[in-house]
């Protein structure tokens, strides 16, 4: 049986069970042929993708905004936002790669503890520090962020029909001091979100899929404590200490965005875009911007 | 029916956890402990002794006195000028709704004020050290400042006119003034505001040791009570202007005047 390639060649099926590397020397070698680099080929290229191995199986899947994990022979997992390694059956660590360029630390574990027929489920947790001492040296009372996520995932999947439930918390947490002529004193806050997100993704094909991802805020909670010391004349010092709470902050409570995107898988890469509208969500720390906006969406990564 | 309960009962499980770590969020603020006013308090609202008029002068000496003390240490200003001050801090605090962000601010937490005391030596400087302070704290909550602060003096020394005052606590009590001002809302004005002081402080006038226990209720009116305790329970005296007493007892309300000559008695409770 021959089948066409993304790159629009014939490969046989055997061909799909070759090792990696003879596929990607014939890859490299089909592009060379062709004579020009289309944007195409460069996909083709870059997903080592001559053997059409799609990723739109019933072993593997789009791990993100699902319950699924890593399956099968693929322990790795490198992206523009993302690194992972499965470390043992159905649970998998990572990092997010773009906080670290602003020193920001980050790593999150993912754990597949359910199967239950058609369905999948998970729970994901995740942790991001930052500590701006690293950026002016203005020494141990800069502000340092704390943020950690909590994640419940489940996954629906009929044929070529998937739908996955997700319950997103996450908590960030501010801690710093206060710097003003009249007001000394340390800060401390908080914030916290509720999110659900609903992903639908229908299987076009085995390299092809289309992913539609609406994601709600279901609550943001503020929450700070604060000390400072305020001098309203030479004899006179009042030093506060105080906590505040607000669950209706700046009017975005109830944020939400649907963005559908087109998901390409290879046997190695895979390409996502898509263009959608609402509140942008900043990945991993999922925070929600408040003006709502055309949100173009890219990632792309290699699992291996 | 067997997958389908276990998942519901899985999102439950996790989604209370989820929920939970949010909660853990807030900050929880340890506030100190306030003084128990309540058996004053209650005094004041309903006193329990009755008036012989066979003990007036007794009492008319006690109501005087009282009256000497405040008058020559010129207490109720000073601590008035640390209560005006713990207000306007509240107002500053209230202040924050709508600045910047637009959120309401729901506080929970306590100030704590240090007045250094003005000194003897002219001109007043601020130095603790040398001049002592007053410490007083205050407590506050979502619907704002509680209805009870306390504080205590250390060697605060200020001048009254020649008169050298110093205040100091009596032992290591950390709650030697204790003020209840009501659940007026924080942007009150003192004046306002009725003033219910406790004091147990050791007082230095010109050299002259006097022990400063008692208590006084300072009204919206200017007018001041004294609460006289007696061997059955308290009486209250208000001092209004014109020398006049007005005496609330258990067996009635009687106007008298400084020598607590009274007329006859109207019924308790009336002003």
């Amino acid at each position: 049986m021959r089948r066409l390639t993304p790159c629009g060649g014939p490969v046989s099926a055997p061909a799909s069970r070759r090792g990696p590397r003879r596929r990607a020397q014939r890859a490299r070698g089909a592009s060379h042929r062709a004579g020009r680099l289309s944007a195409a080929t460069l996909l083709c290229a870059l997903g080592w993708s001559s053997a059409a191995s799609a990723y739109h199986t019933d072993d593997d899947h789009i791990t993100d905004d699902t319950a699924w994990t890593l399956k099968g022979p693929k322990n790795f997992r490198l992206g523009l936002y993302k690194a992972s390694a499965t470390i043992a059956d159905r649970v998998v660590v990572g990092t997010y790669i773009w906080p670290w360029l602003a020193r920001t630390a980050s790593a999150f574990a993912k754990w597949r503890f359910l199967s239950l027929g058609p369905t999948e489920w998970a729970v994901e947790g995740g942790l991001f520090h930052l500590d701006t001492a690293s950026f002016d040296g203005t020494g141990p009372n800069a502000p340092v962020f704390n943020i950690g996520t909590a994640t419940l995932s489940g996954t629906l999947e009929l044929g070529d029909h998937q739908i996955s439930n997700n319950l997103i918390g996450t908590a960030v947490r501010a801690k710093g001091e206060i710097d003003e002529d009249t007001l000394g004193g340390a800060g401390e806050g908080g914030l916290s979100n509720l999110q659900y997100v609903l992903a639908y993704q229908y299987r076009v094909s085995r390299s092809f899929a289309l992913v539609v991802t609406g994601r709600y805020q279901i609550l943001q909670v503020l929450a700070g404590q604060t000390s400072f010391t305020s001098r309203p004349d030479d004899y006179t010092s009042i030093e506060v200490v105080a906590a505040a709470s607000d669950d209706s902050i700046v009017n975005f409570r109830y944020a939400l965005s649907v963005i559908p995107a087109l998901a390409w898988s290879w046997e190695n890469f895979n390409l996502r875009l898509g263009v959608g509208y609402g509140n942008f969500n900043v990945p991993g720390i999922n925070f929600m911007i408040e003006q709502r906006t055309l949100i173009p969406e890219l990632d792309l990564y290699w699992t291996f | 029916m067997f997958s389908s309960t276990v998942a519901l009962g899985s999102v439950a499980y996790l989604g209370a956890i989820v929920l939970g770590a949010l909660g853990c969020g807030t900050p929880h603020i340890d506030k100190p402990a306030a003084p128990d006013m309540a058996p004053l308090i209650a005094a004041y609202e309903a006193p329990d002794a009755a008036f012989d008029a066979g003990a007036s002068g007794e009492i008319a000496l006690a109501i005087a006195l009282i009256d000497e003390l405040l008058a020559r240490t010129a207490l109720r200003e000073q601590l008035v000028d640390v209560l005006a001050d713990i207000l306007s801090q509240a107002s500053d605090l209230s202040d924050l709704e709508g600045s910047g962000v637009d959120f309401t601010f729901e506080a929970d937490g306590y100030m704590r004020i240090t007045r250094v005391c003005a000194g003897w030596a002219l001109p007043a400087r601020p130095d603790r050290d040398a001049n002592g302070a007053l410490l007083v704290t205050a407590t506050f909550s979502q619907s704002g400042l509680d209805p009870l602060l306390w504080g205590a003096a250390e060697a605060c020394r200020y001048g009254v006119g020649e008169t050298q005052i110093e205040l100091d606590r009596v032992g290591a009590s950390a709650d030697a003034v204790r003020v209840y001002w009501g659940d007026a809302p924080s942007n009150q004005a003192l004046r306002d505001r009725t003033l219910l002081i406790d004091l147990n402080l050791a007082a230095t006038v010109d050299g002259e040791r006097l022990p400063l226990d008692f208590d006084f209720r300072s009204l919206v009116d200017g007018t001041l009570e004294y609460r006289i305790p007696r061997q059955d329970g308290s009486l209250i005296a208000r001092v209004g202007a014109g020398d006049v007493v007005t005496l609330r007892a258990r067996n009635g309300t009687f106007d008298c005047d400084r020598e607590l000559r009274c007329g006859d008695s109207r019924p308790a409770g009336d002003p």
